[in-house]
């Protein structure tokens, strides 16, 4: 063991003469964790750092673990993500999760304990949402969700793609039914099994089996490009996503200047940037590696 | 009526044009607003009615044409398809938005079985030379650009970079995993083959391909992240070398005395060996120091090191379900044989029984490695690369032509693999097992 010691610190101030690194950066398999991800490679590579690229491996379970067990150093995570579901023994009221300051707060507090650092928060949130097709909308007058609890509630044509796991969180669906007071029959809902906000969103843009409302995502490119609108939750009904980098504290510790790097960064990175990045991975089909390039050259931060 | 006008024609070349006909009355193209987007279908005619006009003509007098010359026309099908599809895209494209995509529909797709029916019926008449034309025509297209501005094209002109490092992955994950299959699985169907006592080693093997991927990711990722860091190159080959050894002696002792050591080895073997074949064959560089850590030779806890020994676990069921039941069909007469002609048994295996299992022996062979290649699209799972990188990605954007761009070239990699193991059977089949 201590043969493997000398050897990783040697290895450490071998590299560190040449180059900073190498930083194993990874991502979750969707359209802006791989954004996210490539714009951390680029800003850190601009930067002296050796990166090895493992952006869009896998669920969110099979990242976490290669976090936490060291096989990559940094990922980007959901506050909202970490707060129902890394930390089981802690009771967390479910106020913190829908203040954006607090669970980002939470979560930072809590992690720290498992060796991971929470690096700044973009303010964006990327959380659950309602989406209907803009025709409906303007029809109806649905801005809110509010507004959508008035049409359910009306007795209007309504059915809701969603994914299982949507409908069986107490912190999403749920959550919306309770702070809006309305309630979905089961016969009001197309469940698609494992589905994604693509494929729901696709669903209510097709009228599949007369579906009019779909799960989605605050910051899904694809919302406009499909002629939805996502209803606002100004209750603040569920759970607020803001994406941060994860580090690993031994990174962290030994690179500090990460922190410095990619703070501003996120800072940009607002709702309505953070859409449109995806958008156009997501709808205009551009590789997250050239979209994530040209936004950080349009903003002065790679040259 | 109907009876005179068909009689004497090849029914296989009937069938063909009868789908090929078919085909016109289907949409050849969707039209999407954006790649994302529902799309609208447009038939044949409504395309380009030259193209469309003249692949109806060919389909019709296929049938009364015969040998080289039905090849020759079936060629210039393939080339009005191509064009039909080209002028197509062409004109819906015209007056579309920047990010509007056409994607094939059905009638493109199912003109490739109706054209390999046209082929068929060609080659059973005159043999190969009356299939050049197939080759010859999709050249012709590629090289035209025919299929340029299709999606599948549009998303390949995206991820252009990295589209061949995938490939390779790709068949380097494949290939990794079957070499070692092979290499225990062949040694587990001779066990699985001798008598009631092993017939569990099909079980077993079975009971592997159960285990969802995910799952084995999972359960992989925390034991191998350790390994990797926790011993080193040269103490893991040295484990495998005095495990192997150990073996060898407690042999004497008792089967489950084997297993218990055989075990434990046989899987680092598979960890460090797969792990250093991928390296080998795969695109990035491999690494060896033989006092640095495993994780230096690229046995890690994501990556390749889980996804070839999974595809390894999986690639086994018909590699030793092949050779155990091509034993099992020896007659016991030859061995009979064998042995009265003063054989030990290990020269009854080698010159007898294995030889005479051989053709089932790579019917399991063929059928792992087309197994393998489907599922290695699972390797993106736990970040290893390969095809299923786009499917993956694909599937969770909702683009379609983004899961062709991975689902397409893994069924061409299939059907060759087939092809090349097929004929690899044929050259290594005793002549008189044939």
């Amino acid at each position: 063991m201590n043969k493997v010691f000398a050897f990783l610190i040697a290895l450490g101030m071998g590299l560190a003469l040449a180059q900073k690194g190498p930083i194993t950066i990874g991502s979750k398999i969707d359209t802006e964790g791989a954004v996210l991800c490539q714009m951390t490679k680029l800003v850190l590579e601009a930067n002296g750092f050796r990166v090895n690229d493992r952006c869009s491996f896998g669920p969110t379970t099979v990242v976490r673990k290669a976090l936490i067990s060291g096989e990559i150093d940094l990922y980007p995570e959901y506050t909202g993500t970490a707060i129902t579901q890394f930390f089981p023994g802690e009771k967390i009221d479910a106020a913190v999760s829908r203040n954006a300051a607090q669970a980002y707060a939470k979560a930072k507090e809590l992690d720290l304990k498992n060796g991971i650092v929470w690096l700044a928060a973009a303010p964006a949130n990327n959380t659950w949402a309602i989406a209907v097709p803009k025709t409906l909308a303007d029809k109806e007058g649905l801005k809110t969700i509010a507004d959508f609890a008035k049409y359910v509630n009306a007795g209007k044509p309504v059915k809701l793609a969603a994914s299982q796991e949507f409908v069986d969180r107490d912190d999403a669906l749920k959550a919306f039914e309770k702070v809006y007071g309305f309630k979905l029959k089961p016969e009001q809902l197309l469940i698609l099994p494992g589905g994604n906000t693509t494929q729901t969103e696709q669903a209510a843009a097709q009228g599949t089996s007369g579906v009019n409302a779909a799960m989605a995502y605050g910051t899904d490119g694809g919302i406009a490009a499909l002629g939805l609108v996502a209803l606002t939750d100004p209750q603040g009904a569920v759970a607020v996503y803001q994406p941060a980098l994860t580090v690993r504290k031994a990174v962290a510790d030994k690179y500090p200047e990460i922190a410095g790097l990619m703070n501003p960064v996120f800072a940009g990175l607002g709702e309505a940037t953070l859409s449109s990045l995806n958008a156009q991975v997501a709808v205009n089909g551009k590789n997250p590696a050239d979209v994530a390039r040209d936004y950080l050259k349009s903003k002065g931060i790679l040259k | 009526m109907f009876r005179r006008v068909f009689s004497g024609l090849d029914p296989v070349a009937l069938l063909a044009a009868g789908l090929g006909l078919l085909t016109l009355f289907l949409p050849w193209l969707l039209l999407k607003p954006t790649r994302i987007s529902p799309g609208v279908g447009y038939a044949a005619f409504g395309l380009d009615p030259l193209w469309a006009g003249g692949l109806l003509v060919l389909w019709l007098i296929l049938p009364w044409f015969k040998g080289t010359w039905r090849g020759l026309v079936a060629g210039l099908g393939v080339l009005a398809w191509g064009g039909l599809i080209s002028a197509g895209a062409d004109r819906l494209l015209g007056p579309a938005g920047e990010f509007a995509r056409v994607s094939p529909a059905g009638g493109f797709w199912f003109s490739i079985p109706a054209f390999y029916l046209a082929f068929f019926a060609a080659y059973r008449e005159s043999g190969w030379r009356a299939t050049w034309t197939a080759p010859l025509a999709l050249t012709a297209l590629l090289l035209l650009g025919s299929f340029d501005r299709l999606g599948p094209t549009v998303e390949l002109g995206a991820w252009r970079s990295q589209f061949g490092t995938e490939v390779w992955r790709h068949l380097a994950l494949s290939g990794s995993a079957l070499l070692q299959a092979v290499l225990i699985g062949v040694p587990l169907g001779i066990l699985a083959s001798r008598g009631r006592g092993f017939n569990w080693v099909v079980g077993v093997t079975g009971f592997l391909q159960t285990i969802p991927s995910l799952a084995l990711f999972g359960l992989l990722l925390a034991p191998l992240a350790w390994l990797s860091r926790a011993m080193s190159l040269e103490a893991a080959l040295g484990i495998l070398v005095v495990g192997a050894l150990f073996i060898r002696l407690l042999r004497t002792v008792g089967t489950w005395a084997v297993f218990a050591v055989a075990l434990p080895v046989g899987v680092l073997g598979l960890v460090v060996i797969g792990a250093l074949l991928f390296g080998l064959l795969g695109p990035d560089p491999l690494r060896l120091a033989l006092n640095e850590p495993l994780t230096e030779a690229g046995v890690r806890g994501i990556g390749a090191a889980p996804a070839v020994l999974a595809l390894t676990l999986y690639a086994l069921l018909p590699i030793v379900a092949g050779t155990s039941a091509g034993l099992r069909a020896v007659s016991d007469d030859l061995r009979q044989a064998g042995r009265g002609m003063g054989m030990s048994p290990q020269q009854l295996l080698f010159r007898v029984e294995l030889p005479l299992a051989l053709p089932l022996v790579l019917e399991g062979v063929r059928g792992a490695a087309v197994l393998t290649i489907g599922i290695t699209t699972i390797a993106a799972l736990i970040g290893a690369g390969g095809l299923g990188f786009f499917i993956l990605r694909g599937v969770e954007g909702g683009a379609p032509d983004l899961v062709l761009l991975g689902a397409v070239p893994v069924i061409l990699l299939a059907l060759l693999t087939d092809v090349l193991l097929r004929q690899v059977g044929r050259w290594l089949t005793p002549r008189g097992v044939r």
